[in-house]
């Protein structure tokens, strides 16, 4: 196949140094939780470096520029493959003797690909038309953002210093976890506002992940300019993965820093729990073991909240995983690949389950909509059994 | 043959050369991070580069990850080190006092670096179900071997004669060549050498980089969002 551009365009100076850092030495392997379900070295990191390189010498070397820039189909089909069957969970940089900072190099590689309309892959390519449409990647009509589910007793302020963003997963998939988010906040007594459903617009988070970048500078600035006209000083949201777009890359396509501050719920109702503006009323006699979400733990650094909340609980037992923290191995639903690797996202979900039972927990406990949904999912049908709720959900029932 | 091997060695560094600008030229020619993110553009204490420093000389992310290939890669890179620093006496006239003095050491890590490349490929090879070897690895593991065992049959078993030796490298890198040592073993060595030599990793040059950078982002992570 013959290529005019060349490959690597999208690559950060840091990036491309990465891809000449990596040793090949494979201890990225017995991190990833894709290696670990599907036993594919063809889609390991090490694997998918050395195809992209492969691909930018083809495009962009000398050689290239003597003789022509001749791609190999079988290597773009391969590379497109392992790519998109990642869920840029980051484990694999996590624990990379070099460094590699992978839960940001393969958004970049998957722009890559998109740039050259070699992805993305299945359904994740009519993403973009349904956030114009809609608002939200999942199809779902925008009025019906915040319904049936809104609590009805919940009060919502037409303005505030504190705001609380949904999240299109949370309010369409996982909605036990937000109406804990918005009881809890309800029970702390400060007034927050929202966005109106149909303002509530996707963070940019799934475009992102699957390298389709086009938008993301028109949500930000729809999402940014309608908190700043509502005076908002702080924004909350449950879900890691807007959490981490908003933190990270809103202010790259704002283009200057955020008029206001972005906050996990764990931060603040941590906060608020310490400040006593709210109490744990009920005791819960359990063993309750916590999941890190990837997006969470490794992408924002929020670790020690969600325990400190979970610590607050009279009478728990708080179990860990043997992979936490910053390790934490991913529930499947990262990446968007659930979308196309269903079984692959299944597999990963029982592995959470499966260890949570083992260590004899009464309770999984989640702090993300996608793996709420996920993990959920992924019961159906297992025969190991664990009562799944998300933290907001739980401390919602006992304050 | 002394003529060919000449050629081939000035091609060897040609092409060595072409691939190390090349690489440097693509770094260089790349975008930088956006300022904005906190997580990419953390800043440089003391502190950080001296813990960044103790990381790349020690490989302290490795011994984190795997102690075994830790103790080999990275005996391995201090014995090829010693190794490389041992043969500066053939391309410097006069040989500097250091190089001399590293000579005994230079030789036991000669004897050490086919050791270290065994435990990486059994350590390697024997890694269960995550086992991973790549191709280009593999070639780099068995060129590097050959290049040692014939070095060492050379300085212990088949004494090839250094003073020949010295003349043909040295009048190669004054570009004055000479004749080719009457040794097989010497010829191997050296041919390998040439294969080596543009063939180098550069994760060499560029994981220094990303361990400094890995640090600075460990660091920034806790504030991300926490910042007051
Ligand atoms: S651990 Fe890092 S250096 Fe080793 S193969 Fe994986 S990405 Fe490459
Ligand atoms: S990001 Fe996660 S799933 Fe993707 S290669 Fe790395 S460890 Fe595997």
């Amino acid at each position: 196949m013959k290529s005019k551009k060349c490959f690597g365009k999208e690559l950060s100076q840091l990036q491309r140094i990465e891809l000449d850092a990596c040793t090949q030495c494979g201890e990225c392997l017995k991190h990833c939780p894709v290696q670990e379900v599907t036993g594919k070295p063809e889609i390991s990191p090490p694997e998918k470096i050395r195809m992209f390189k492969k691909l930018m010498r083809e495009t962009d070397s000398i050689k290239s520029s003597l003789f022509g820039k001749d791609v190999d189909p079988k290597l773009i089909q391969d590379f497109t493959n392992a790519v998109y069957e990642c869920t840029v969970c980051g484990a694999c940089g996590q624990n990379c003797p070099v460094g590699l900072f992978n839960q940001r190099l393969w958004p970049v590689l998957r722009k890559e690909m998109v740039m050259r309309g070699l992805g993305p892959v299945g359904p994740q390519a009519n993403m973009p038309k349904v956030v114009k449409e809609t608002g939200n990647p999942y199809n779902e009509p925008p009025e019906k953002r915040y319904s049936p589910w809104f609590p009805g007793d919940v009060q919502v302020a037409e303005s505030a210093d504190i705001a609380y963003y949904a999240g299109c997963t949370g309010a369409y998939q996982a909605q036990p976890m937000v109406k804990g988010d918005v009881r809890v906040l309800n029970a702390i007594g400060k007034p927050f506002t929202m966005l109106p459903p149909e303002e509530e617009v996707c963070c940019g988070f799934p475009l992102f992940i699957t390298g389709q970048h086009d938008m993301l500078k028109d949500l930000t600035d729809r999402l940014v300019t309608a908190y700043k006209a509502k005076g908002v000083k702080t924004l909350l949201c449950s879900c890691p993965c807007c959490v981490n777009i908003m933190a990270r890359d809103w202010p790259i396509y704002y283009g200057k820093k955020l008029p206001f501050k972005i906050r996990h719920i764990t931060q603040y109702v941590d906060d608020e729990l310490k400040k006593g503006r709210i109490k744990i009323k009920k005791k819960l006699t359990e063993r309750i073991i916590y999941h890190d979400p990837c997006y969470l733990s490794r992408g924002v650094g929020i670790i020690a909240e969600p325990r400190s909340i979970l610590g607050s609980i009279p009478g728990i037992e708080l179990l860990e995983f043997d992979r936490h923290g910053v390790n934490s191995r991913c529930c499947g639903a990262g990446g968007a690949a659930r979308k196309v690797h269903h079984e692959n996202a299944i597999a990963m979900g029982r592995l959470t389950i499966n260890e949570a039972v083992e260590k004899r927990a009464d309770k999984l406990v989640l702090s993300c909509p996608a793996c709420y949904e996920k993990v959920n999912e992924a019961m159906k049908g297992h025969d190991r059994k664990i009562k799944i709720v998300d933290i907001m959900e739980l401390i919602a029932e006992l304050v | 043959m002394s003529f060919f091997l000449t050629l081939s060695a000035y091609c060897a560094f040609i092409l060595f050369l072409i691939r190390l600008f090349s690489h440097i030229w693509s770094w260089i020619n790349a975008d930088k991070e956006p300022a904005s993110d906190p997580l990419v553009n953390g800043k440089i204490s003391p502190s950080l580069l001296w813990n960044a420093l103790l990381d790349i000389l020690f490989f302290r992310r490795v011994y984190a990850t795997n102690k075994l290939l830790w103790a080999a890669s990275w005996t391995f890179h201090l014995s090829f080190f010693l190794v490389l620093l041992r043969h500066l006496r053939y391309v410097l006239y006069p040989v500097p006092g250091f190089i001399v003095f590293i000579q005994p050491a230079g030789k036991i890590a000669g004897y050490i670096l086919p050791l270290s490349l065994l435990l990486i490929l059994i350590v390697r090879l024997t890694g269960g179900k995550d086992r991973y070897l790549s191709v280009y690895n593999f070639f780099l593991v068995g060129l590097l071997m050959l290049t040692s065992l014939t070095g060492i049959f050379m300085s212990s078993l088949f004494r090839t004669d250094l003073v020949n030796a010295k003349a043909f490298v040295f009048g190669m890198v004054t570009a004055a060549p000479a004749t080719l040592p009457e040794s097989r073993l010497f010829a191997v060595h050296f041919i390998l050498f040439l294969v080596l030599l543009p063939s180098l990793p550069f994760h060499l040059i560029a994981s220094p980089v990303t361990t400094i950078e890995a640090r600075k982002r460990e660091q920034a992570l806790y504030k991300v969002i926490h910042e007051k």
